[in-house]
């Protein structure tokens, strides 16, 4: 029973780095996107009210989709922990706790961090070029 | 030389004498009505900057040979615009005067970078003179950067708020009983 306990931590450790992984391409992607849209549409000669709601409209996007994505990496983060709690709880059970060292549950918080970091400045480089382009 | 010919001689003489010296006769002039007006420092490329006091000057020039009384000074401007003219009459100007005008210009402090055309237009009892100048807004507005700057400083906010709120439930949830 253990052993399937265990395959299903690390099937879960799996689904959640791929669920991650989205997170962070998806928001990264479509900040860059809406960069390059925003700053089209703010450097066109277009000076009326549809170019100021299409780059806004962006700007919503772009805020929503990186507050999911940065609620999702929390979440994931949480996850991961829990998982891998579980998993060394195992381990220390089966005396084979040696074999994992405990330290890359904070390694794995570090990355998470740095993750949403760069979601983050992506996102505030999409939102503010635009405007400085717009000036 | 026969006295004749002396006679002839002297007569065209006397005619070219008179034809040289005599006055020429004056050409009647007509009334002429014209009006110049003149932007300075220029009227093809002037810089202005957003939201502030541009000041220049007008030169409203009588070329015409009639003095042009009452010359309401006014100007077609993009929205949110403001242009005065000191004085914004001038009750009278005599024929072959210049009289400088003050103008203060100040584009709307939304106003992006671009090339505007303003039309000043000198409307006087006599004639009626437009005048078109562009002018070049290269100052940024800071109106938009305020804005990104605004919304920068939101998603900041909310991410830190986010990071800490939901981080810190991992730390508030029970641990379950193994």
């Amino acid at each position: 029973m253990i052993e399937r306990v265990h395959t299903h931590i690390i099937s879960e450790l799996g689904t959640n780095t791929r669920t991650d992984t989205i997170f962070v391409l998806t928001a990264i992607i479509l900040n860059l996107l809406s960069l390059g849209i925003n700053s089209g549409v703010a450097a066109g000669g277009e000076r009326d009210g549809t170019a100021t709601i299409v780059m806004f409209t962006f700007v919503a996007l772009v805020i929503v989709v990186n507050f999911v994505a940065e609620l999702g990496l929390i979440r994931g983060r949480q996850m991961r922990a829990k998982l891998l709690t579980g998993l060394l709880k195992m381990y220390k059970d089966q005396g084979v706790e040696g074999y994992y060292d405990p330290s890359l549950l904070s390694n794995y918080n570090t990355r998470y961090n740095l993750f949403m970091l760069v979601v983050l400045f992506t996102g505030l480089i999409a939102i503010i070029i635009p405007f400085v382009v717009r000036a | 030389m026969s006295i004749t010919g002396k006679l002839c001689w002297l007569f065209l003489f006397a005619a070219s004498l008179v034809a040289i010296l005599l006055p020429r006769p004056t050409l009647a002039q007509g009334e002429k009505i014209d009006l110049t007006l003149t932007l300075v420092p220029g009227d093809y490329y002037n810089e202005v900057k957003v939201g502030e006091d541009n000041r220049f000057f007008l030169e409203v020039n009588n070329s015409g040979n009639k003095a042009i009384t009452n010359i309401r000074l006014s100007s077609e401007k993009p929205d949110g615009w403001v242009i005065d003219f000191r004085p914004a009459v001038i009750y009278y100007l005599d024929s072959g005067s210049i009289q400088t005008v003050d103008i203060n210009i100040r584009p709307d402090s939304k106003t992006t970078k671009g090339t505007y055309n303003v039309t000043l237009i000198a409307e006087a009892n006599e004639i009626r003179k437009v005048r078109s100048v562009w002018l070049t807004v290269e100052a940024s507005s800071t109106f938009w950067l305020w804005i990104g700057s605004i919304i920068g400083a939101v998603v900041v906010a909310g991410f830190v708020f986010i990071f800490l709120h939901f981080g810190r439930q991992q730390n508030n949830e029970p641990e379950s009983a193994p």
